[in-house]
């Protein structure tokens, strides 16, 4: 061993006892072949790779001289894994109470203190004395050729004196091993892809991922002890399994929430106590898969959640909207305009009776124009889409008798326009006022400072639909739809929401 | 190597080592991930020289599929790869409460032994 400062020389076994270890590979697989598959897999997994480390220091010797028979070999590491006699033909449930691990004295074969240095020599350049010591005839093969000697993994300090251990799996992978030791050529293949499945599995992330999946399992315990409950409640409760019936996680049980609650607190701790128990006897692959599932179903449920809070928050929302801003939802014609502006004013008595037409001023006795960007209200018409219905309607205000338009006498008139006549032509259709509710009992004290008609005063109960002439201008306007035969002059139409509005007879 | 006295020296130490080969294994985890050879040779550097190979790879898989452990495999550049073993929090907690036992058991028996003249 002149190498000695060669961190891991790693000689490559000589045919015979490559085919030797896979033999013995082979009899410890047949020892256990009782073993469920995947337990089998990884148990002889590891000791393939166990075999070449160990090949490493103890070449040339057979392998039972090193381990011990197969058969020897496979019963230390069934009784140590917890694993079943091979009589009992089934894996037994490994738990708190499996048996104790029974220790094989010294690498068969080899006496204690012989049989310790090599396995402490391992293949360590620093323990090449103990080897050579320990190693009780054939000589190690020459440490020379182009497959005996590999350079040192980019790891770090090589594994073997002391407690030096190999480094945290978050370092860099190292580039593809090379295939030697035990395996045969066959093999590549094989060792190929179990080389990439270890170059992701090593990762970081799929360490991260795979040891954090298994954590949620618990989560399943208890979403399945609600599951049973709520099921059970269903079952007993005629349809009204949940309180309030909504999206609300307390099941009821024989229609009592109190039941519900208690069956569901029984059945979460048994749940877990079941979960707990048996979580010991699953592999770990299957706590990743759980984990992946309830994961899923975690995302799902939130998922669901949201959408069903959503419309139940949207809903009321919506009809309130619609309840009370009573704009119609519209946007005109090469002009912009909100939606929400007002097109038309609709003036009523506190008693629900229609008033119109007026002229209304603010404060400042300026002209009150809603809708003013919908075009040119000085224009006689203007037409704009509705977005609710997407039909065009034409705005038409009253004009004074001299055919001047006066935009802020109302109400104006609507018409919803229908091209799809036979003849090509246009239809307008008027639009009747929107149905509103008075508030009932109004009782108007307030007089108002620009006339001094009467004031509305009220108590009555208002009619539920005013129910008003689709066609309310009259008079002095020029509207087509002709004069309104309720549209006597009114007076005077304060007392409403806003003393600010003053609404005066036409002139 | 200065490790316990072996079959024959007046004490079956394979027998002692029985009951405590998971927390010696958790322990030798508890320093960072190691693979089962390294393992072993850790266990064996540190006195426990009757330790068997097969042994400590059967504690390591009883311990696995008991959810103690994390595993993953690496790529070695002398062979096949190696498969990594990690302490996950139940690894560490059977640690600690192992810990916790062992030193109550060897106080009791030092307490024991203190009468017995040497």
């Amino acid at each position: 061993m002149t190498e000695s400062t060669d961190p891991m020389p790693s000689p490559a076994p000589a045919p015979d006892t490559a085919a030797g270890d896979a033999a013995y590979l082979a009899a410890v697989r047949a020892e256990l072949a009782d073993l469920e598959p995947d337990e089998l897999e990884e148990v002889v997994d590891d000791l393939a790779s166990h075999l070449h480390e160990v090949r490493s220091i103890g070449a040339g010797r057979p392998m039972a001289e090193i381990l011990g028979p197969p058969r020897r070999y496979a019963a230390e590491l069934r009784a140590a894994a917890g694993l079943g006699e091979p009589a009992a033909g089934d894996s037994r449930p490994v738990g708190e109470t499996s048996p104790e691990p029974v220790l094989v004295g010294a690498a068969a074969g080899v006496g204690a203190g012989a049989g310790a240095a090599a396995g402490v020599g391992a293949g360590a350049g620093t323990a090449a004395g103990a080897v050579d010591a320990g190693a009780p005839s054939p000589p190690p093969p020459p440490p020379s050729g182009p497959a005996s000697v590999l350079p040192p993994p980019p790891e770090g300090p090589p594994p073997g004196a002391g407690s030096a251990l190999p480094p945290p799996p978050q370092g860099p992978l190292p580039p593809p091993g090379v295939v030697s030791g035990v395996h045969r050529p066959g093999d590549a293949l094989g060792h190929a892809v179990t080389d990439a499945a270890g170059r992701v599995t090593g990762h970081r992330w799929w360490q991260g991922v795979t040891g954090f999946l298994p954590e949620l399992v618990p989560a399943w315990w208890v979403v399945r002890a609600w599951l049973a409950v709520a099921v059970l409640g269903a079952l007993t409760s005629a349809g009204d399994a949940f309180v309030g019936g909504g999206p609300v996680l307390l099941p009821r049980l024989f229609g009592s929430v109190v039941v519900g609650l208690v069956a569901l607190v029984a059945a979460i701790v048994w749940s877990v106590r079941w979960g707990r128990a048996r979580r010991l006897q699953v592999p770990r692959s299957a706590g990743i898969a759980a984990g992946l599932v309830i994961l899923a179903g975690i995302v799902v449920v939130l998922l669901g959640l949201s959408f069903v809070v959503a419309r139940s928050d949207s809903g009321p929302a919506f009809d309130q909207a619609v309840d009370t801003l009573a704009v119609p939802p519209l946007s005109p014609v090469g002009a912009q305009a909100s939606p929400e502006t007002a097109l038309n004013v609709y003036a009523y008595r506190p008693d629900g009776t229609p008033v119109g037409p007026v002229l209304l001023y603010d404060e400042n006795g300026r002209p009150l124009v809603v809708g003013a960007a919908v075009g040119d209200m000085n224009e006689r018409a203007a037409r704009v889409y509705s977005d609710s219905t997407g039909e065009e309607i034409e705005v038409v205000s009253p004009s004074d008798a001299n055919g001047v338009p006066v935009p802020n006498l109302y109400p104006r008139q609507l018409f919803q326009l229908d091209y799809g006549q036979p003849d090509g032509g246009v239809r307008r259709q008027p639009l009747p006022p929107p149905p509103v509710r008075v508030p009932g009992a109004v009782t108007a004290t307030a007089t108002t400072a620009t006339t001094t008609a009467t004031t509305a005063t009220s108590t009555a109960p208002a009619p539920s639909t005013p129910a008003p002439e689709t066609t309310v201008i009259t008079g002095s306007t020029t509207a087509p739809a002709g004069a309104d035969p309720s549209g006597g002059p009114a007076t005077t139409a304060g007392g409403g929401a806003d003393p600010s509005i003053t609404a005066t007879t036409v002139p | 190597m200065g490790g316990l006295p072996v079959d024959g020296d007046g004490m079956d130490t394979s027998q002692l080592l029985k009951g405590v080969l998971d927390l010696a294994v958790l322990a030798v985890l508890d320093r960072g991930d190691a693979y089962g050879y390294d393992i072993v040779r850790t266990l064996r550097d540190a006195g426990l020289e009757d330790v068997g190979d097969a042994s400590v790879y059967g504690t390591l898989r009883r311990l696995y599929r008991a959810g103690r452990l994390t595993s993953y495999v690496k790529p070695s550049d002398e062979g096949p790869h190696r498969k990594y073993y990690g302490l996950n929090q139940m690894g560490r907690d059977q640690l600690h409460a192992s810990m916790k036992g062992w030193t109550e058991f060897t106080r009791t028996l030092d307490g024991l032994l203190e009468g017995v003249a040497r």
